[in-house]
């Protein structure tokens, strides 16, 4: 469908310079025990209700929630074990699902038969059962996509740029064979086909040139050039009635996984990043894991903020908390507390990367250890320009932003929202002189989006 | 950082008696200003990014001043104690608008006041009268900027506003030269603004668009004017380019972040279009020799058209070039 395959060059963009990347050795396994938690605030645009009860004893693959208003969507445990609580809000509204994991893994066994000889109503009926089809994202707005609309086509990103990012290559050195099935996975439900996006540094280092049946596309520029939304702005911008899907490389590994086996194995290699990080390097574990088993990892001497996901964009969960579902990285960052006297009067801050030139540690891109701190006050939005700089798609960020602030909906998918997800922006935000949270209005706007849609 | 423990010693015995309730509560604007002048905000990211870039307003406007500073001291050498007098002027009556302004409002200053008067002591002449500056200031910044939501938010550049004021309604008052009006600067001027202006852009506070677009409008407009029979005046190529404020405009006042156009495309036009006007208007005489001010200050009245007829075009380009075989 789309007829692009020459080497795409992003150029706007920047790569923060931040100390504590993942070595890529793997330190840990760890051993399912203790409390699992899932939360259903991580799919968007989802009604959620219970399907286990308290005490109940679920097996990797049992569902553990369906959406109201399309109970074939339903998340399943990627963790074997017995129920412990069931979270609800005040207004009765399911929040999340705490598993205590039992000590031997028991996995529900699917009765997947050779892809070739299954059609596509089986295939799609054993995505739905086995929940791997929440793990789907549908663009725009980043849904849970319906199972009765098939996609235009499939976009994956095999390669990571946020601060610290995951090495795939060496996370997924041995998965190919699982990555493979997935594609062809994709490839029987998608229109249009599927497309993977390498870095052109790396093209014959990464294991994933070697996917067959797929589109591959080679990228090379600074962060977001990994994000999947910028590349899908590079081959073929989404316009108004498409409908795409992206899946995250351990999300595909996992479908790969389960057309193989016949069980769900969520299980992935998570990096473990940031200044804060002793011993940077990866851990084995399932999603929902708790915090508590990365405690070698976090400098207890200092306050810490553990984050699932990366810098920009992930959720701060806290030393109690745990893993999100669809997270390989978890990031350490020291937590800033001291009010910095006259910060702004230096013209160099080694600790505190800028892109602006106006700083020049900015010349000597030395990486740095870099804290939690705002670093100004907030003030109303004057960023001429600033945003396009490091946003590489054709889209007018900040009259996207003042058009969801009128709340807009017409000029806003005029402007472009439906090619950005809150992880698009994100840098946009870093690089605010305004301090403005940008990531919030673009969810707002989607929102509002979807509210739409809904009428 | 004793230094800094001591101000914050100051400011925490301030804080009860600027607070809501405290006796000098109607100081309160001045010590949240100076709150966050002095230090970064406590509190850390909360939502979104867990980190930002160092960058911040009291950065930004304090790095204009100081690439100002050269052609502030070139105007200090030119025109004595009576540009001190008139820079001294243009910040107090700002400062106060200013601290007037945030007072009711419930805001907190920002640095902007102090670019704002500077430029507008080194676009005066510097024997103008000082009370007709002060009322100029305190209209540029209350209808100019406050009237509009404050910085940030205003479509004119208020320092041309209180420029335009005194040159329209007191041209008599404001007759001789200024800094920015010499009619062909000395090397020393040019010195001082070209290198103030080429690090503003390099450090990337202003963007290169606007300033590359008005340079190279005024390089042909001043050519045209070179053309026979042009009602344009006899001058110089050079003195054109040279005099008139038109290097100091295309630097520090097209380049404007607020009230230049905001889209890529745009600044660019934007830029041209003031420099094309700058030149054209430098001889008319109601323009009293200064081509940039009301150039720029049209031009900022069509920046929001500019930038809507860019985005139209742009997003009409972006689905007319994508390929679709289905």
């Amino acid at each position: 469908m789309y007829n692009l395959t020459q080497h795409i060059r992003i150029r706007r963009g920047w790569d923060i310079p931040v100390t504590g990347a993942a070595e890529r050795t793997t330190t840990l396994k760890v051993v399912p025990r203790g409390q699992y938690c899932y939360r259903t605030d991580e799919f968007r645009n989802i009604d959620p209700r219970p399907l286990v009860p308290k005490d109940f004893e679920v097996l990797a693959g049992t569902p553990l929630w369906c959406d109201i208003a399309r109970p074939d969507v339903q998340f399943c445990s990627p963790v074997s074990g017995i129920v412990e609580a069931v979270v609800k809000d005040d207004e009765g509204h399911l929040q999340e699902i705490r598993i205590r994991a039992a000590q031997e893994q028991s996995y529900l066994q699917f009765p997947v038969a050779k892809l070739a000889s299954m059609n596509r109503n089986t295939i799609l009926r054993l995505m739905l059962q086995s929940g791997l089809w929440s793990l789907l994202v549908q663009r725009p707005f980043g849904i849970i996509p319906d199972p009765d609309s098939l996609p235009d086509a499939v976009f994956i990103s095999a390669f990571s740029t946020v601060p610290l990012a995951p090495d795939y290559d060496y996370s997924l050195a041995d998965s190919l064979e699982a990555a493979q099935m997935g594609v062809d996975v994709l490839l029987r439900l998608s229109r249009g086909g599927v497309h993977v996006s390498l870095h052109s540094d790396n093209y014959a280092g990464t294991p994933f040139h070697k996917l067959s049946g797929v589109q591959l596309h080679p990228f090379s520029g600074p962060h977001p050039t990994g994000n999947v939304g910028v590349q899908i702005a590079s081959i073929a911008p989404i316009r108004k009635g498409d409908r795409v899907w992206t899946v995250s490389m351990d999300s595909l590994v996992a479908i790969g996984r389960f057309f193989l086996n016949g069980t769900l194995d969520m299980t992935r290699k998570v990096a473990v990043t940031g200044p804060s990080a002793i011993n940077p390097s990866y851990v084995e574990c399932l999603p929902g894991c708790p915090i508590s088993e990365f405690s070698t990892y976090i400098d207890h001497l200092h306050k810490v903020r553990v984050i699932s996901g990366d810098m920009l964009t992930g959720r701060e969960v806290g030393t109690e908390g745990h893993l999100r579902v669809f997270d390989s990285q978890l990031t350490l960052l020291p937590e800033s507390e001291d009010r910095e006297f006259l910060g702004w009067m230096k013209f160099s801050r080694p600790d505190k990367p800028s892109y602006s030139l106006s700083y020049l540690s900015r010349l000597q891109g030395r990486s740095a250890r870099i804290a939690t701190g705002l670093n100004g006050f907030p003030h109303r939005y004057m960023a001429e320009g600033l945003y396009e700089q490091v946003m590489p798609m054709e889209i007018f960020p900040a009259f996207l932003f003042k058009a969801i602030l009128e709340g807009d909906t017409d000029e806003m998918e005029r402007l472009g929202i439906l090619e950005v997800l809150e992880e698009d922006v994100a840098l946009c935000e870093y690089v605010c002189p305004s301090k403005l949270n940008l990531q919030n209005i673009i969810t707002e706007g989607i929102r509002l989006m979807l509210q739409k849609d809904k009428r | 950082m004793r230094e800094g423990k001591r101000w914050q010693r100051i400011l925490e015995r301030m804080q009860p008696l600027c607070g809501s309730n405290g006796r000098l509560k109607w100081l309160r604007a001045l010590y949240e200003s100076l709150d966050g002048f002095l230090f970064a905000p406590s509190t850390a990211t909360r939502s979104g990014s867990h980190v930002r870039d160092a960058i911040d307003f009291n950065h930004i406007f304090g790095i204009v001043v100081l690439l100002l500073l050269p052609c502030a001291a070139v105007a200090a050498v030119v025109g004595g104690w009576h540009f001190i007098a008139l820079a001294a002027v243009c910040w107090a009556s700002a400062l106060v608008v200013e601290f007037v302004a945030a007072q009711l409002l419930h805001r907190r200053m920002d640095g902007a006041f102090w670019v704002t008067s500077l430029i507008v002591a080194l676009a005066v002449p510097a024997t103008a009268p000082l009370h007709l500056v002060a009322v100029a200031m305190v209209f540029a910044i209350l209808i100019g900027k406050v009237a509009f939501g404050g910085s940030g938010m205003n479509i004119w550049n208020p320092a041309l506003l209180a420029v335009a004021l005194l040159t329209y309604a007191f041209p008599d008052a404001v007759a001789g030269p200024s800094f920015l009006h010499l009619e062909l600067m000395p090397w020393y001027a040019i010195v001082a603004v070209g290198l103030g202006g080429l690090l503003l852009v390099f450090t990337g506070i202003a963007s290169w668009r606007p300033v590359l677009g008005s340079l190279a409008g005024g390089a042909i407009a001043a050519a045209i004017c070179l053309l026979p029979d042009m009602p344009f005046g006899e001058m110089p190529y050079l003195a054109r380019l040279l005099g008139g404020g038109f290097l100091f405009g295309s630097f520090f006042l097209v380049s404007d972040p607020v009230s230049c156009a905001q889209t890529r495309w745009g600044m660019l036009v934007s830029g041209l279009l003031c420099g094309v006007l700058a030149i054209l208007l430098q001889n008319v005489p109601a323009a009293h020799g200064d081509g940039m001010m009301p150039a720029v200050l049209l031009v900022n009245t069509f920046n929001p058209l500019i930038d809507r007829c860019v985005i139209s075009l742009s997003i009409r380009r972006k689905w007319g070039r994508r390929v679709r075989n289905d």
